[in-house]
């Protein structure tokens, strides 16, 4: 299952370590983000997914996260693309790879004189590009706080109809939360008090559950707090005190939901670890405990036709 | 019991003497030996006591966990001489508990015993013993994750399935290194997890390649143990197959060249006895190695020494040969001369293309490797005869059937 995959002029792109993520070994599924050795059935598929593809003329593997693997399979793997006259361009080749697999050492991660970028520098873009395609206008009230905004990013159809680029954004959404330092000690494998997921509306349970897989972590879904505000039942025994937890939510525009789910969670003795979601509207003063796969702000506010608008605007 | 069977009793862990590998080869094997030596009727049966009880209440009964897999490969050896399970008396005392209580967390008691629950590793019928002596234990600080392994093809009719199939030996191979580091995660899980993400896709390399080559060369089971202290992580793995020179001589074409250079080389007058000849075959196996397209033994050896300033012990017939860094004035060397060859097999170059030229290039490569595989043979020699007992060589009196490996590594 290849998910990583992007196009951008002429030049396909692979992430390895996200194939490794979402790993097919023994016909099942195990999905996973701490894995750091490549296997063979990984690159075999992407080697087939090479071959079959006519249109890209440079194919990029990014090794990033990658330490050590099956590098027989991979060398052997390589040399016959190459004599099928595909450019490959190794990136994000860590130093100590070296040290397994001399080959990494030599001049052939460039192909035609092009070195190649991470994976991550056209993810932005082409999120950014598919993500258009799915916001339409509205002229609707929104639900739960008394403002008007004149788009809406539909992330369920967005989902349904790019499945595979969903999970890769789901994995990038889950390497930031693991790069970033003020949850490193929470997401540590020997922690004792992990943080649970916790997510307030359906298109968060679905995120928050791959993430939960992802990470190895907890998942609490909290239903019925937004969009559409209802009455709390039962606000009881479900949160545990000094238990931290981190809200999964697809699209936070200014955040009422997350206000509330953070004022429950603190409320029943909960500790507040933050917010993460796909997509996220720059607030004017910067939270440091939020993490999203991309942030509309002012530069890009007006591809998206995105705009907050209260009773004095209209 | 029938009464007219004679027994003979091997005492396995002596009062103040650790079970070591050194122990096992040097005195532990012998007393083997004087049994079959000695043996006086065909129907004089071997059997172990862990422990002498020499002193119950005091004394210090331990055993080195990377002896583990040796003990398993010759009970094996034993067991098919002897069409039985060997008998294995336990006893629970004081002194003996704490011995008892790491063998059974080490689920050694499982592989070796009967066990048929697939929670715990299936049993090996390799031992039998009075379980009602195993428990009481007082829970020390014994680690739960030091367990010892078996694998074996005879347990999995997939993997005999792969075996057959008309796949060339490196898609083999590749396939099984595959299935065994999946299964590596899984076995040794909490220990990788310890480690640092370079050292512990070391470990994984280190235990799924050694474990393939046990596996598909043999034929036969392969027990490994990984073993986590405070100032190192050891690896022990150990099968009882055909050993290194019949599974080079199966090879087509096989002509021991490096073998018969030494041999042959008059400074060092080397005598043939299976001593050096099994001496000589390991230098054969890495040199072997070590001219091939794809990374094996030899890269794995030489990136331990190299890069993980760690040990590669190699016990094969009855000598054994220990790399460390003492060696890496010549390892650095063959390193280099290895990326050369790998350079030439992979090069992308066009008019390097033909594959002729590309073996008279890797044969020229491999004249150097020769000479330098000489001269790291001659050093270690010469190590040998000035100070026996600090050798990288260990010669035994008695040969012990399989390739042993032990790993050991650092921690920064």
């Amino acid at each position: 299952m290849i998910l990583s995959k992007i196009t951008h002029k002429g030049i396909s792109y692979y992430s390895l370590h996200a194939e490794l993520a979402f790993l097919k070994a023994d016909n099942r599924l195990s999905v996973q983000i701490d894995r750091t050795y490549l296997y063979g059935a990984i690159i075999n598929d992407i080697c087939e997914d090479i071959l079959l593809d006519t249109e890209s003329s440079i194919f990029v593997l990014d090794f990033d996260g990658i330490e050590n693997g099956q590098f027989n399979v991979l060398d052997e793997k390589i040399q016959e693309l190459r004599s099928h006259n595909k450019e490959i361009v190794f990136v994000g080749v860590k130093d100590s790879m070296i040290k397994f697999d001399s080959q990494f050492d030599t001049e052939k991660k460039i192909a035609k004189g092009f070195e190649g970028q991470p994976i991550d520098t056209v993810f932005k873009e082409i999120f950014k590009d598919r993500l258009k395609q799915y916001c339409r206008k509205d002229d609707n009230l929104n639900h739960s706080s008394s403002v008007m905004v004149t788009a809406y990013i539909d992330i369920k159809e967005f989902f349904t109809k790019e499945k595979r680029f969903a999970l890769f954004c789901i994995y990038q959404l889950a390497r930031q939360i693991r790069k970033k330092e003020i949850w490193k000690s929470y997401l540590e494998p020997d922690c004792k008090n992990k943080p649970v997921l916790i997510c307030q509306s359906l298109n968060g349970s679905f995120i928050a559950s791959v993430l939960s897989m992802l990470l190895g972590l907890d998942l609490f879904i909290f239903d019925s707090i937004g969009p559409i505000n209802k009455l709390y039942r039962n606000l009881g025994t479900t949160i545990e005190l000094t238990k931290p937890y981190l809200i999964v939510s697809d699209v936070v525009c200014l955040g009422t939901e997350v206000k509330i789910t953070k004022n429950i969670v603190e409320y029943l003795g909960g500790v507040y670890l933050g917010n993460v979601s796909i997509v996220r509207i720059e607030s004017i003063k910067p939270y440091e405990n939020t993490e999203s796969v991309y942030i509309i702000n002012k530069n890009n506010k007006n591809e998206f036709n995105y705009k907050i608008k209260t009773a004095l605007d209209i | 019991m029938n009464e007219k069977i004679d027994n003979v009793q091997i005492i396995l862990v002596e009062d103040g003497k650790t079970f070591t590998p050194f122990y096992f080869y040097t005195e532990f094997l012998e007393k083997v030996v004087t049994f079959y030596k000695d043996k006086k009727t065909p129907d004089t049966i071997l059997s172990y006591k862990l422990t002498d009880d020499a002193d119950p209440i005091m004394g210090r009964y331990r055993v080195d966990p990377i002896a583990l897999p040796l003990l398993l490969s010759l009970t094996q050896q034993l067991k098919h001489n002897q069409n039985s399970p060997i008998a294995l008396e336990l006893s629970n005392f004081p002194a003996t508990s704490k011995l008892l209580e790491f063998l059974y967390r080490s689920d050694f008691f499982y592989v070796a015993g009967k066990n048929t629950n697939p929670t715990f590793p299936i049993g090996k019928k390799l031992l039998s013993f009075d379980e009602n002596h195993i428990g009481g234990f007082r829970n020390g600080n014994i680690r739960q994750e030091h367990k010892i392994r078996s694998y074996s093809i005879t347990d999995d009719s997939y993997l005999r399935d792969i075996l057959a199939t008309e796949w060339t030996d490196d898609k083999k191979r590749d396939y099984f290194i595959e299935y065994y580091s999946y299964k590596v995660f899984e076995h040794f899980d909490t220990l990788l997890q310890e480690s640092t993400n370079e050292f512990s896709s070391l470990y994984v390399d280190v235990l799924s390649e050694l474990i393939t080559n046990g596996i598909m060369h043999s034929g036969s089971d392969v027990f490994a143990l990984m073993f986590s202290d405070k100032y190192s992580i050891k690896f022990s793995i150990s099968d009882n197959g055909i050993g290194l020179y019949q599974s080079l001589q199966n090879k087509l074409n096989f002509d021991f060249e490096l073998s018969n250079e030494l041999f042959s080389d008059t400074t060092l007058n080397l005598s043939r006895n299976p001593r050096t000849e099994s001496l000589v075959t390991i230098f054969e196996a890495l040199y072997f190695s070590m001219s091939k397209k794809r990374l094996g033994l030899f890269d794995l050896m030489i990136n331990v020494i190299n890069h993980f300033s760690g040990y590669f012990r190699l016990h094969n017939g009855c000598s054994q040969i220990i790399f460390s860094s003492r060696q890496s004035k010549e390892l650095e060397k063959l390193e280099k001369t290895r990326k050369e060859i790998r350079r030439i097999f992979y090069a992308n170059d066009s008019n390097l293309c033909d594959e002729a030229g590309i073996l008279t290039k890797v044969e020229s490569l491999k004249l150097i490797g020769k000479k330098q595989f000489v001269e790291l043979f001659k050093n270690s020699m010469k190590n040998y005869s000035n100070d026996i007992k600090f050798s990288a060589i260990r010669f035994y009196n008695v040969r012990f059937n399989g390739v042993h490996i032990e790993v050991e590594i650092p921690k920064q």
